[in-house]
């Protein structure tokens, strides 16, 4: 093939050494804008001939055209222009603004297309909107950026990628994750690698009709990501400085934080406890509580709070116990007044919890010539988090260069060098995250470790004072552990390094017919270090332990493709064929010891007694055929038609998948009708449908029947773990697509759209009678419907003189429903109804219904929680007795036994409560985003928030901080003040009584929340300086800025940030993202 | 001026678009292949092979019986048989949870698992069963099915381990879900002898009971001569223990007492005071930390920390207060305090209980500990964080003279029981001859108490309740229902069958 190539190549270069004999002269001038101010880089071309050129620095171009012939002058953002070459040789032109915000460009299907005449569901954020924003990636930032897209910024972690969703949720069991595809190639490295700073434009495409360019794999979404090249930036030097602060914004909840109202909690809970045993009086029960609030050696315990942990002056019992009678006043049961404290426990969250900083340096060099243009860009961030040892650090290095050679062949290539730096100690989901210490641990523990008086311990070994890990007698909250020394002691780093490779060489073959080839490759190593120390950490009974592990991840693309483009009088068509093959490899390798001599040296020489090491390789590869043809009559009407067959290694005997899309628009303000109308400005109509393929989120080997390898006492042992399905095949989804694109009276601007997602032949893993071996199997079958409504409308409210105020809001309004569960084999039926986690799926409903117990309040006479409780009346007595069925589980019972007579009861037996939908989702009314953008002569203002109305989220978090265990063992919310105390209390918020009553704050219908929230996104206040200030100082450009992200969010509750998870939910171990604050100043020469 | 020239372009075109074309590859670059686990295509390879993977998918069943996850969650006490052990030892009332800490097994010791078909505690042992059932039939499918002629004896020694795991199982599912095995004609659970069988519908307690007889006696047959490289393989002893266990479920008193025999005298002896208990300082005998160091273990895994378990996912986390895990921190289990009153004084068995009367209370802290606690001094946290190799023992022989003694009283051969009993416990009971005043009721009672004290821990009780009918009362030492008292027949202390099973086998939508 290579021979094939060259053969090719030197045809092709005689070829274009005979388009240089047409006669010519040199045609130079100055391409400016209305004012007169001159525009780098813009497009000059000799019409109907590939021969072009970019102005330089200051406007300049210079060309050899012949006369006659006519000059293209364009520039993004400008209208075009067709100036005819006369006798003169100097030509000097002007470029209008265009104030339609609609000649954007969009990305799409490796070319681009002006978004009046696209007809498929787009939305183009600009690079700056980006990065504005203080985030080190691009998924954090897209968040309220466009209408129909989701982002939820999972965690605060510096550095952390957020998940994105694009209308809804496309998939029961498959991936709901968008396809990411960088300057043309579809990206498998890591979103941290690209500095949103080199961020030119970022497209997300939603329908089918765009989506469906890249191959089958674009059925939740595509985001286009195309990044800055040398005449993006004209010649210059471009120096941004941001420093600035992260910290604690958005509020965590409100807890008890007073060690005297926590005890006085405690204590109440116990006292009930005794108040319910038989034959109790309050005497008894103060008795009981005096007697059992601390826990004592041999003692029948309900308290799991020591009584080394009294940090009042109150005096010791002969047998060991504290004198609660002197501590507790049972008349209010609260700390008597007058007593003191030994010692104060440290608020935890003062120890973990700093405000960091955030430092940023970014140089971007460009220099365009007249055939080739390189842009280069380094950029330095490191970026703390509030939480102790939490940080990402990155230094990268970016080069584009474009060339144009032999006026035929034009390459276009970067380079982009990423290093990156991160640490993340105690942020896991386990007894070592500080989020779970600082809102969970009762107030009364101390962070440090006291003596009997009460002093705090020296450390002998690393300085400072002792840690409290609770061994002493069993601290009742994280025995054995303290996540906040555990972060500060040891180590959990990751180190990653990564080479991204993209080159994209395009020849024109002829007239209209352009050959294409894009090779992309993306290379990403994450060393991740993780060292338990060997005095005081989890390892410290094997004196230490080292663990170290390399991911390898290598992935590449090539696409190959003919591009034709041919204009007939009014009618335009292209068309493009490519090829498209990708592979992705994965390499793990990891090596562990303990046993450690240094107690901090991360690498494992450092350990003397191995543990086993662990490695393997996975492999996936992709292969696609796409075709496509645009096009349009008279600017007017607009046709795309696509076709795509797709494989993926996936799949074993069904490889293959034939998808297709087709879309239509109809721009009616070019027709004669409205052509003059005053009102419209722009109007334009559009639909497209399509079927397109989703192979993600079932694993890389779904088709095999697997089996673990084992070690048994060192003997090979091979088990069968997971049922594969060698037919399974490409998921697909049928996707109807329409809206209008407006703009009316020169202020109000928008589109609309609707769509209508339906997904078969869905990956869905289909749940087994577990008996028969294995507990599910990959199917392609069910059927499920996203549909939704998308707005997104622009206002430009004032622009008068030097005062320009304007506002935007989008939002989107979906549906979600499970059509159809896959079909059972024995009984050749669907099934009817399963459960995953809190939600219950049945047709109709959709897949985040909650299906749960349904909490009814608070009995007024006993204090106990209260449910509803499911029975088949089988005497028809409506009280539950003998012979009656108790229901667990409602929805499968009425299936199997529609004839049932089913009442109801309250119960306080959470055991016997039953599960049943509640008819509530988490799926919103309406979310979005709003911005408010001014600005004033030299100043600009802008602001987005984010706003989610409806639904309801699972807030766990508040429920762990509602318990009911022994005294010790639980911090407490602020609304734990609300629970019922005695008889008659009427309050949603049930007794304290030391676990007596089991499950108490168990799941239910209680914890659910609505998920409404409002909150401030992002905030910049920028400062031009003006022109002739910036020239003085010798600078071309200056501007000054602070922004503000993740600033303020409303909700239901203090610490309830229904932003973080797809579900709304909450945990105890989130690291809430951080808020940050930073200055900025930006300078061009 | 341009020379243009069709028939050229023509031909670049036609020349391009087959290069296009051509760049398309060959099928096999879409073919890709796992390496963390293997497919069943190259496991067959290696057989093929490799000799040493020959046993590989039977040494699979087995591999289960502690592999974390074999219940089929993430939980972390998702290990095995030995979750069972110690669940079913609280559910019969023998193991008090003495500290909630960190909430785990918080259900089982308060009883709402059982009440709860969504509760994973019940989906794990019904999941790590059936899986075991599983693996045994695609063994048994390889060799051609339960019924093929097998003409090696290699054949024959897999078939009837594949066999006896299969057996195994029923015994356990049997009890595990079933309120009263007592009665056969009741409703149990599906039976499988085939790898690919769709949901099959409930058999009765009797037909699950006879699929357990049959599997078992077929592979007492065909293990004859095998002789296992490993304790963790059945051999004809342990098989004929399960058959004396299943003969006894059955109240076979007959059988129980032939199988029971067959093993006593199989050569294993008993173990030694010194082998279950701390006698001295210097005692390094002792322990169930090595299954080849006790003659007596008949059935067990010998763990290498190869194996890689990390001790909060280990029995050993569990139960062991000197292992890094929640034994450790406040979540201690030990012997309810009505059983432990039972000891007489002169009872040796006495000291496994180190912390009795202190705050511990009555931890097996001498009984269960982990390879490394004693050369460290009895300190806390002394075994390793991961990498675990302390092994774990199913079965000893010690067991089938309690059970022999058990059959024997109930045959009426009080005079083989009472000797045999009191054979056993010389060792361990300064004065043996209270037993000889025993006699009827008293006598069964005392060969049950006997077996619950030396056997506490191991998983062994439940089945002596259910098979003897019997009824326990938690003692004082529980922090739930202390003093209620729960027949053997008790919804509480029988799982309910796991919520999946229910909504996803069409055969099957009630409990038992």
């Amino acid at each position: 093939m290579k021979t094939k190539l060259k053969g090719l190549l030197a045809f092709l270069l005689v070829f274009a050494v005979q388009i240089a004999f047409a006669q010519t002269k040199t045609v130079s001038g100055l391409v400016s804008d209305q004012d007169g101010a001159p525009l780098p880089g813009a497009t000059v071309l000799v019409k109907g001939t590939n021969k072009g050129t970019t102005t330089d620095f200051d406007g300049n171009f210079s060309i050899s055209a012949a006369q006659g012939d006519v000059l293209v002058f364009s520039f993004i953002g400008y209208v075009t222009k067709e100036v005819s070459v006369g006798n003169s040789s100097q030509l000097n032109v002007s470029l209008a603004q265009d104030a339609q915000a609609l000649e954007e460009v969009i990305v799409t299907g490796f070319g681009d297309v002006s978004k009046k005449s696209f007809a498929g569901s787009a939305k183009v954020v600009a690079g700056e909107n980006v990065s504005q924003k203080s985030f080190t990636n691009v998924s954090q930032a897209l968040a309220g950026e466009v209408a129909g897209v989701a982002v939820f910024n999972t965690s605060g972690q510096p550095g952390s990628t957020s998940t994105v969703r694009i209308r809804g949720f496309g998939s029961v069991s498959g991936s709901q994750a968008p396809l990411y595809i960088v300057d043309d190639a579809p990206f498998g490295g890591s979103l941290n690698d690209i500095n949103p700073n080199d961020i030119k434009s970022i497209t997300v495409l939603k329908d089918a009709s765009a989506t469906s360019l890249y191959g089958a794999r674009g059925a939740n979404g595509v985001i286009v990501i195309t990044t800055k090249r040398g005449k993006d930036a004209g010649n210059s030097i471009n120096v941004q400085v941001k420093t600035g602060t992260n910290y604690q914004g958005v509020a965590r909840y409100e807890t008890i934080r007073s060690p005297e109202e926590y005890i006085g909690i405690a204590w109440d809970g116990v006292y009930q406890r005794g108040l319910r045993a038989a034959n109790a009086t309050t005497a008894s029960a103060t008795a009981y509580a005096n007697a059992n609030l601390f826990e004592i050696p041999g003692g029948g315990p309900v308290s799991d709070l020591p009584t080394i942990y009294n940090m009042w002056n109150v005096p010791s019992l002969a047998n060991g116990n504290v004198d609660v009678a002197a501590l507790i006043d049972p008349a209010t049961g609260t700390v008597r007044p007058g007593v003191t404290r030994k010692y104060t426990p440290e608020s935890w969250g003062d120890y973990t919890f700093q405000d960091a900083n955030r430092n940023e340096v970014i140089m971007t060099i460009s220099n365009v010539g007249e055939n080739s243009s390189v842009y280069t860009s380094f950029g330095f961030i490191d970026d703390i988090g509030y939480a102790t040892n939490t940080d990402f650090s990155r230094l990268n290095g970016r080069v584009a260069a474009t060339h144009k050679i032999k006026d035929f062949i034009d390459v276009n290539t970067t380079l982009n060098y990423t290093q990156s730096e991160s640490n993340n100690n105690g942020t896991g989901s386990s007894s070592s995250s500080q989020f779970w210490w600082v809102d969970n641990i009762p107030t009364v523990y101390p962070l440090f470790r006291r003596d009997a008086d009460g002093n705090k311990i020296e450390d002998p070994i690393y300085g400072g004072y002792l840690y409290d890990y609770g061994l002493e007698r069993g601290r009742g909250f994280g025995f054995a552990t303290n996540g906040v020394a555990d972060a500060k002691i040891n180590v959990s780093r990751s180190k990653a390094n990564s080479v991204n490779f993209n080159n994209n060489t395009t020849m024109n073959i002829t007239d209209g017919v352009t050959l294409e080839n894009n090779f992309a490759y993306q290379y990403y190593m994450n060393d991740g270090i993780s060292l338990n120390e060997p005095f005081y950490s989890p390892a410290k009974g094997q004196g230490g332990l080292v663990s170290r592990d390399r991911a390898e991840t290598k992935n590449y693309s090539i696409r190959t493709g003919l591009r034709f483009k041919k204009q007939i009088d009014e009618f335009n068509i292209s068309a493009f064929l490519s090829h498209v093959a990708t592979a992705y490899e994965y390499n793990y390798l990891s090596a562990e010891r303990s046993k450690l001599v240094l107690p901090d040296g991360i690498d494992i020489a450092n350990g003397v007694v191995n543990a086993p090491g662990y490695g393997y390789t996975d492999n996936e590869r992709t292969e696609s055929y796409i075709a496509n043809v645009n096009t349009d009559y008279q600017n007017k009407y607009f046709l795309t038609v696509s076709y795509n067959k797709d494989a993926s290694s996936r799949f074993i005997n069904n490889r293959w998948g034939d998808f297709y899309s087709v879309g239509g628009a109809w721009a009616l303000t070019e027709e004669e009708f409205l052509k003059d109308s005053k009102f419209f400005d722009f109007l334009k109509v559009k639909a497209s449908y399509g079927t397109i393929g989703n192979s993600g989120g079932i694993g890389l080997y779904p088709g095999y029947n697997l089996y673990s390898i084992n070690n048994l006492s060192d003997n090979i042992s091979l088990a069968f773990t997971t049922k594969g399905n060698k037919d399974l095949t490409w998921e697909k989804s049928n996707q109807f697509n329409t809206g209008v694109d407006f703009e009316i009276g020169g202020f109000f601007s928008g589109s609309v759209e609707a769509y209508k997602k339906v997904t078969n032949d869905m990956f869905y893993d289909r749940q087994v009678g577990p008996s028969v071996g294995y507990a599910s199997l990959k199917v392609n079958d069910g059927e499920l419907i996203n549909q939704g409504i998308e707005f997104d409308l622009d206002f430009k409210i004032l622009n008068k003189g030097d005062f320009k105020l304007s506002a935007g809001i989008n939002g989107e309004k979906f549906s979600n429903k499970l059509m159809a569960l896959p079909i059972d084999p024995v009984t050749g039926e669907q099934q009817k109804f399963s459960v995953s986690g809190l939600y219950g799926n049945e047709s109709g409903r959709s897949l985040f219904d909650y299906y749960t117990k349904e909490y009814t309040g608070v009995n007024p006479t006993t204090g106990a929680a209260e449910w509803t409780a499911y029975f088949e009346d089988k005497n028809n007595d409506g009280k539950f007795n003998t012979g009656d069925v108790r229901i667990n589980s409602l929805t499968p019972y009425v299936n199997d036994n529609p004839e049932a007579n089913i009442q109801s009861e309250k119960t306080d037996v959470y055991a016997n409560a039953t599960n049943k939908f509640l008819n509530k989702s988490i799926i919103p009314d309406v979310r979005g985003a709003f911005r408010l953008n001014a600005s004033f002569k030299n100043f600009n203002l802008s602001t987005l928030f984010n706003y989610q109305l409806g639904g309801w989220a699972y807030d766990s978090a508040y429920a762990t901080l509602m318990g009911n265990g022994y005294a010790g063992t639980n911090n407490f919310h602020v609304d734990i003040r609300n629970r019922w105390r005695q008889e008659g209390d009427v309050t949603d918020v049930p007794r304290q009584d030391a676990a007596l009553q089991i499950q108490q704050n168990s799941s239910s219908s209680r914890f659910l929340t609505r998920s409404d929230f409002i909150a401030l996104n992002n905030v910049r206040l920028g400062y031009n300086v003006p022109k002739s200030v910036a020239n003085k100082l010798g600078l071309d450009n200056a501007d000054l800025y602070i922004t503000g992200d993740n600033l303020w969010l409303a909700s239901k509750r203090k610490g309830f940030n229904p932003s973080t998870s797809i579900t709304g939910g909450t945990g105890i171990y989130t690291y809430n993202p951080l808020s940050t604050l930073v200055f900025g100043l930006n300078v061009k020469l | 001026m341009l020379n243009y020239n069709p028939m050229k372009n023509i031909k670049i075109f036609g020349l391009v678009s087959s290069l296009v074309l051509l760049a398309s590859c060959q099928e096999e670059f879409l073919e890709t292949y796992p390496t963390a686990s293997l497919s069943q295509e190259q496991v067959s390879a290696a057989v093929a092979v490799n000799p040493d993977a020959a046993k590989g998918t039977l040494l699979g069943i087995y591999q289960q019986l502690y592999a974390r996850g074999s219940g089929g969650t993430t939980a972390q006490e998702d290990f095995g048989v030995h979750l069972q052990h110690m669940n079913l030892d609280i559910l019969s009332q023998d193991m008090a949870h003495l500290g909630k800490s960190y909430n785990r097994q918080r259900t089982i010791s308060e009883m709402t698992t059982t009440l709860n078909p969504d509760d994973s505690f019940n989906y794990m042992p019904w999941r790590f069963l059936y899986r075991i059932i599983n693996l045994s039939n695609l063994v048994i499918d390889g060799l051609g099915g339960d019924q093929a002629e097998l003409t090696t004896n290699v054949q024959k020694h897999t078939m009837g381990q594949a066999l006896a795991a299969r057996g195994w199982a029923y015994f356990y599912l049997n009890h595990l879900f079933v309120n009263d095995i007592s009665n056969l004609t009741g409703p149990s659970v599906p039976i499988y002898t085939a790898s690919d069988q769709l949901e099959q519908p409930k058999s009765t307690v009797g037909e699950v009971f006879n699929q357990a007889i049959a599997d078992l006696e077929k592979a007492e047959v065909l293990l004859d001569g095998f002789v296992r490289s490993d304790k963790i393989e059945f051999n004809q002893d342990v098989v004929r223990g399960v058959l004396a266990y299943t003969y006894g479920a059955l109240n076979n008193w007959t059988k129980t007492y032939e199988y029971a025999n067959k093993v006593v005298n199989a050569g294993y002896g008993k173990m030694s005071p010194a082998e279950i208990t701390v006698l001295g300082p210097d005692d390094t005998v002792g322990g169930f930390n090595d299954v080849n160091a006790h003659q007596a273990i008949m059935w067990g895994v010998t763990v290498t920390s190869s194996q890689e378990l990390a001790s909060l996912f280990t029995w050993w986390g569990f139960i062991d207060v000197w292992s890094y895990s929640y034994a450790a921190v406040g979540n201690h289990k030990g012997m309810d305090a009505g059983l432990y009153s039972k000891f007489r004084a002169d009872d040796i068995r006495k000291t496994q209980f180190p912390f009795a009367g202190k705050s511990l209370g009555y931890v097996p802290a001498y009984k269960f500990y982990n390879t490394t606690a004693q050369a460290k001094g009895w300190r806390t946290f002394s075994g390793p964080q991961v990498n675990v190799d302390s092994d774990a023992h199913y079965m000893r022989s010690d067991e089938f003279h309690l059970l022999k003694a058990e059959a024997a009283a109930e045959l009426g051969d009080e005079a083989t029981a009472k000797t045999t009993l009191k054979n056993y416990l010389s060792d361990r009971i300064t004065d043996v001859s209270y037993i000889d005043a025993l006699s009827g009721a008293a006598l069964q009672e005392e060969i049950s108490v006997q077996t619950r004290l030396e056997l506490f821990g191991e998983g062994k009780s439940y089945f002596l309740m259910k098979r003897q009918r019997q009824s326990r009362t938690r003692g004082d030492n529980w922090l739930d229902y202390k003093g209620e008292t729960f027949s053997h027949n008790d919804e509480r202390l029988t799982y309910e069958l796991p919520t999946n099973e229910l909504l996803f086998n069409p055969n099957i939508t009630d409990q038992n």
